[in-house]
């Protein structure tokens, strides 16, 4: 019967703590699955590189298993996920049709606006912060989370205040700008404490990137000189730098490309377009 | 495989049966055991079997236990005393309700519910 080495363990162990796997004994559960297929492949001839890989390929995203298991085992969670699927599509309705009124200048357009963000700001917010903070299962950065609430909210009521064209806009949106660049902050630190998912210069060109575009955005919706060039500078440090970082990191550890990865690279790119559009206007 | 669509609702009995068979067992025992009984036609993946029997020991059907082999740690699962009489009950309901599909799928058109019962003897 084969039997792996401690050294060979603890890569399997790293593996799946790589994936952020925490909750209760499930990383104890799936670290010795992961071994007994290993140790099985090896029975059949395989060695120890090939049966990893294989078995790490084939077992997929481990995340999704934890995720999956907090969905059947924790009702507030369940709740909480149901809640921010629901809120964000209505929220989006809400806001795309109040535009819409008042581009063609209807009643009825400013109260769906003020609806929108609000749902976006009192429930979807705060709900897809629960449900970020139980899939990471790092209980002990409630303040973090907080920066990050009170940060979001700001932003989101300092847009809905400018929308609207009501006083104290710039102070509301510059505190929740300062809000979520101490999040950030509170973050990056935290993630080196608690062995880090993704490298510091993925973490750091991206959360610079988001931050100089975000200071952009915040300089052109206030008719501050030098927006165009801000916008700029973010929409170049995500595309030339953030991204092949990231890309390069992704493609090492996840050997393909994934559903995710698509869907983020789109992202990236619908931003920075909006951010470039933006900055010639 | 087909198989694997049509066992979504039947990992938990299953699961409850081989435990009930076992004193204890682990994660990889139980797929095992189920590909080997099943002839290779049915593979419980992580993402099928670990959050099942998660909401078993949380809701006390199941209880664990923790032991070092092969240079990790081991969690076993078992049945508690509670645990028991529901997994007969599980077990049951699985029974029965393969029962009523074999009626279903032996009854011929215009049969009665009794002459289809006796047909599936």
């Amino acid at each position: 019967m084969a039997r792996l080495s401690l050294s060979q363990v603890e890569q399997v162990t790293a593996e799946v703590r790589r994936q952020q796997v925490s909750l209760g004994h499930l990383p104890d559960d799936l670290v010795d699955h992961l071994c007994c297929a290993i140790e099985d492949s090896i029975e059949r001839g395989m060695n120890f590189s090939d049966a990893y890989h294989r078995v790490v390929s084939q077992a997929g995203d481990l995340k999704e298993i934890q995720n999956a298991t907090l969905y059947l085992i924790d009702k507030n969670y369940r709740r909480m996920k149901n809640t921010v699927k629901i809120t964000g599509v209505i929220s989006m309705i809400l806001i795309a049709l109040g535009t819409m009124l008042r581009l063609m200048q209807t009643t009825g357009g400013n109260l769906m606006i003020i609806c929108g963000f609000g749902i976006i700001g009192l429930l979807f917010f705060p709900a897809a912060l629960y449900v970020i903070r139980r899939e990471t299962q790092q209980q002990d950065q409630v303040l973090i989370y907080l920066l990050a609430l009170t940060g979001g909210l700001g932003v989101i009521a300092g847009i809905l205040f400018r929308v609207m064209h009501w006083p104290g806009a710039f102070a509301i949106l510059s505190a929740g700008y300062i809000l979520l660049a101490a999040f950030l902050t509170g973050l990056l630190v935290s993630r080196q404490r608690f062995g880090p998912a993704i490298p510091k210069p993925v973490y750091w060109s991206g959360a610079t990137s988001m931050m100089i575009s975000s200071i952009g955005f915040l300089f052109k919706v206030n008719h501050y000189p030098g927006a165009a060039v801000i916008l700029i500078l973010g929409a170049a440090g995500m595309c030339l730098v953030f991204l092949p970082l990231w890309a390069h990191h992704e493609m090492k550890y996840n050997k393909g490309v994934t559903a995710t990865f698509i869907f983020f690279c789109v992202g990236i790119l619908y931003f920075n377009m909006f951010n470039l559009l933006l900055a010639i206007r | 495989m087909a198989y694997q669509e049509l066992i979504k609702g039947m990992i938990k009995p299953l699961i409850l049966k081989l435990l009930e068979e076992n004193h204890r067992m682990y994660g990889y025992e139980i797929t095992r055991q189920v590909e080997e009984l099943s002839g290779g036609r049915i593979r419980l993946t992580f993402g099928a079997l670990y959050p099942v029997l998660h909401k078993l020991e949380k809701s006390g059907i199941v209880e664990t236990e923790t032991e070092l082999a092969n240079n990790r740690t081991r969690v076993y699962y078992k049945l508690t005393r509670s645990g028991q009489q529901t997994a007969k009950d599980k077990i049951h309901e699985l029974e029965d309700f393969i029962r009523v599909l074999g009626e279903i799928l032996l009854a011929k058109p215009g049969m009665s519910h009794g002459k289809a019962e006796s047909f599936a003897g």
